[in-house]
C-alpha cells in the first residue's frame, strides 16, 4: 500500500482552462498532486495524460471551463479525483464519446475513451446545449 | 513534413533544454502521431534512444517514485508512450467483455437446454430436478434448492444457509422474489428466492445462494427466468398428471375382468393395448356363465385403436353381454346389438364374434366379420373354425341376415379366439398372416389341464415379438372334461 506523504497535499486545486495554456496548467497541477499522493512514475504519467485529454476537450470544444483536482484518502489509500466542467455545447449521447473511434477515424488512444481507460473510474454527464462534466478517479 | 524521428529529436531537444509541461504535452502528441502512423512501442523506444545517443545526453538515474528524481528524458518517453497504454487497457477491457459475453452465452444455453429437457418429461418431480440442475449450471458457484409445495418449503429452509430464515419469512409473507445479502463468519452470503405465479396456481419455490461476489444482473435475470420456466413446467406437469389419472381410471373401468371358467371349461385370456400411454383400446373380450353349464364367449374389435374406440368398445361390450344374458341365440344377440348400437356409435363399426359353448363340447357361434377362431384338437392339430359369418356390426348397410354355425368338439379340444392385432404384420398378406398363426398353434405343445393361461401367454409372446402394432386380444377355452 502506498505511503501517505508527511506533507499533506493541498486537498483541492482548481484550474481554469481557456486555451492551450490552461491545458498545460491542468497537466502541471495533476502531476504535482499525483507525485505528492505517492503515485508511481507510470501512474503519474497516466493521470497527467488523462487530465490533458479532458482539458484539451474543454479548450477545443467549450473554449473555457474548469478542472478541479481533489486529493482523497479512502481506507488509507490515496486517490486523485478529477472533475472537468464546462458550459460548452454539450454532448447529445455521452455514452458514445467514451467508445473507441468517436469523432475521427484516427482517434485511437485519444480523447475521452483514452482518459476512461487510464483512470480507475470515469463518468460523463452532459446534455446537448447544457455543458459537460467529466468525473474521473484513480487510486495510487 | 519532418519524419517521426526528426520531430521527436526536435521536441525532445527542446524539452531537455527547458523541461516543462509544454514539452511533455508535445510528447503526448508524438505518441498519438506514432499510433496514427502505425508505429509500435518498440519503435518509439528505439527512436528515443537514438535521439538521446546522437545528442550525447547522459543517462538519468531513476527513482521508484515520480517525485524522487528529476528525469526529464524518462518523463518525456513515458508521456510519448502514454497514448499506447489506452489501447492496451482497451484490449484488456474487450477481452474481459468477451469472456463475460461467453459466460452469458453459456448461461443462456443452459436455460435453453433446461427448457428442452424439462418439456421432454411429464413427471413433475423430474421437471423440478431438471430445474435445479439448470439453475446450478447457469449460476456458476451457487448452491440451488427447490421445493414443490408448502410441506417441502420447510425442507428447503433447512437446506438454506444459517441466517436465511429472516429473508425467507419475507418471502413467505407474499413476495414472489426476494434478494438478500448478509455477512457471515465465512464472508458475505447472497441469497435469491423466487416463486412465479402461474394461471393455475403458485409454482415451485427455487432458492440460490453463494458466498463472495454477489449475483450479477444477468444471474438475477436468469434466475427469475428459470423460476418462471420451472413454474409453468411443473404446474403443467401436475395438471397433466391429474388429467392422466382421470383417463386411466376411466380406461380401467372399460377393461375386461379376468374371466372365470365353468365346470369342465377352462378359460385363459390376454390383452395388450398398442397405444403407448393408453391402457385400453378398441379390442375386447368377454366371458360369462350361461344357464345349462354353458359359457358365453365374446371377442370383438372396434374400428381404430384410440380413446374413442375404447369408449365405443365399452358400449358394445355391455350391449352384447346384456342380450346374451337374456338368453338369445348368438345370431339373435348380434341382431339386437346391431339395432341398439347403430344409433349410439356414430360412424364407428365393429367386428364381433359371439359363441356359446357347453361342457359337452357343443358350440353355437355367430361371427360378424371377425377373423375365424382356431380349433386345436386333442392331438394338437389346428384348423380354422369357419362358418356363421356375416358382415361387421353397425356398418350402415340394410339390416343384414345373421347366420350361425354349430359344432361338437371332443374333450381336450381348445378354442382360440383372437383379434387381428395378433396376426397382422406390415408387408404381409392376410393369408400369409393366417397361415403363420395356424402354423404357430400347430407347433405349440397341446395345453395341459390347468395350464391354459401359461400356454396362451407363450403363444401370444411368440406371435407378437417385441410389441404389437395394433391392440391384441385373445380368449382361449379348453374342454377339460369333468
Amino acid at each position: 500500500m502506498a505511503q501517505v506523504p508527511h506533507t499533506a497535499p493541498r486537498d483541492e486545486v482548481r484550474v481554469h482552462v481557456a486555451g492551450y495554456e490552461g491545458v498545460l496548467s491542468a497537466r502541471k497541477a495533476a502531476r504535482e498532486m499525483a507525485v505528492k499522493l505517492g503515485f508511481t512514475l507510470a501512474d503519474t504519467t497516466r493521470v497527467t495524460t488523462a487530465v490533458s485529454e479532458v482539458a484539451r476537450n474543454i479548450a477545443r470544444f467549450a473554449w473555457s471551463g474548469v478542472v478541479v483536482l481533489r486529493a482523497e484518502h479512502s481506507h488509507g489509500t490515496p486517490a486523485l479525483t478529477v472533475e472537468a466542467i464546462d458550459s460548452g455545447p454539450g454532448i447529445a449521447d455521452p455514452s458514445l464519446v467514451v467508445e473507441d473511434g468517436y469523432g475521427t477515424a484516427d482517434s485511437l488512444g485519444l480523447g475521452l475513451s483514452s482518459a476512461r481507460r487510464l483512470m480507475d473510474e470515469f463518468s460523463v454527464v452532459s446534455r446537448a446545449g447544457d455543458g459537460t462534466t467529466v468525473k474521473m478517479r484513480k487510486s495510487a | 513534413m519532418a519524419t517521426f524521428e526528426e520531430g521527436y529529436a526536435s521536441v525532445l531537444g527542446g524539452h531537455l533544454r527547458s523541461p516543462g509541461e509544454a514539452g511533455l504535452d508535445a510528447a503526448q502528441d508524438l505518441g498519438r502521431r506514432a499510433l496514427r502512423e502505425g508505429l509500435g512501442v518498440l519503435e518509439v523506444v528505439v527512436t528515443h534512444e537514438k535521439v538521446l545517443a546522437a545528442a550525447g545526453f547522459p543517462r538519468e538515474p531513476v527513482g521508484e517514485r515520480a517525485g524522487e528524481e528529476a528525469h526529464p528524458a524518462l518523463d518525456f518517453l513515458l508521456q510519448a508512450l502514454a497514448p499506447f497504454d489506452a489501447p492496451r487497457l482497451g484490449f484488456k477491457e474487450v477481452r474481459e467483455q468477451l469472456g463475460f459475453r461467453h459466460r452469458q452465452v453459456e448461461q443462456l444455453r443452459a436455460l435453453t437446454e433446461a427448457s428442452f429437457k424439462m418439456l421432454s418429461t411429464f413427471d413433475p418431480n423430474d421437471r423440478l430436478l431438471l430445474l435445479e440442475e439448470a439453475a446450478t449450471l447457469s449460476l456458476s458457484g451457487a448452491s440451488v434448492a427447490t421445493a414443490a409445495g408448502d410441506q417441502e418449503e420447510q425442507e428447503l429452509l433447512a437446506k438454506l444457509p444459517p441466517d436465511a430464515r429472516e429473508s425467507f419469512r419475507g418471502f413467505k409473507a407474499g413476495e414472489n422474489f426476494v434478494r438478500a445479502s448478509w455477512m457471515s463468519d465465512a464472508g458475505p452470503i447472497h441469497l435469491l428466492v423466487a416463486r412465479a405465479p402461474t394461471p393455475i396456481g403458485a409454482g415451485p419455490v427455487i432458492a440460490a445462494w453463494k458466498q463472495g461476489d454477489d449475483f450479477s444482473d444477468l444471474d438475477r435475470a436468469l434466475f427469475r427466468q428459470l423460476s418462471q420456466l420451472g413454474s409453468v413446467a411443473v404446474t403443467n406437469a401436475r395438471l397433466f398428471e391429474h388429467e392422466r389419472d382421470i383417463a386411466v381410471v376411466l380406461q380401467r373401468s372399460l377393461l375386461p375382468l379376468a374371466p372365470r371358467g365353468a365346470h369342465g371349461l377352462e378359460l385363459a385370456s390376454c390383452y395388450i393395448p398398442a397405444h403407448p400411454g393408453a391402457s385400453v383400446g378398441g379390442d375386447w373380450f368377454d366371458a360369462f356363465e350361461l344357464p345349462g353349464d354353458r359359457l358365453g364367449l365374446v371377442i370383438g374389435d372396434v374400428m381404430g385403436h384410440d380413446v374413442l374406440s375404447a369408449a365405443i368398445m365399452g358400449q358394445f361390450r355391455i350391449a352384447v353381454r346384456a342380450y346374451a344374458l337374456e338368453g338369445h341365440s348368438p345370431a339373435g344377440v348380434l341382431d339386437r346389438v346391431e339395432n341398439l348400437c347403430s344409433a349410439l356409435v356414430g360412424d364407428s363399426y365393429a367386428t364381433l364374434l359371439y359363441a356359446t359353448v357347453g361342457t359337452g363340447g357343443e358350440l353355437f357361434l355367430a361371427n360378424a366379420g371377425h377373423p375365424a377362431p382356431v380349433v386345436i384338437g386333442p392331438e394338437g392339430r389346428a384348423s380354422f373354425l369357419e362358418g356363421g359369418l356375416s358382415v361387421p356390426v353397425c356398418i350402415g348397410a340394410p339390416a343384414p341376415t345373421r347366420t350361425e354355425r354349430c359344432a361338437l368338439f371332443p374333450i381336450g379340444t381348445t378354442l382360440f379366439f383372437y383379434t387381428d392385432g395378433l396376426i397382422e404384420r406390415r408387408g404381409s398378406s392376410l393369408d400369409a398372416c393366417l397361415a403363420e398363426l395356424l402354423n404357430a398353434l400347430s407347433q405349440a405343445p397341446v395345453p395341459l389341464v390347468g395350464h391354459l393361461q401359461a400356454w396362451c401367454d407363450e403363444v401370444v409372446a411368440s406371435l407378437t415379438g417385441e410389441g404389437p402394432e395394433d391392440d391384441v386380444c385373445v380368449l382361449a377355452v379348453r374342454l377339460a372334461g369333468s
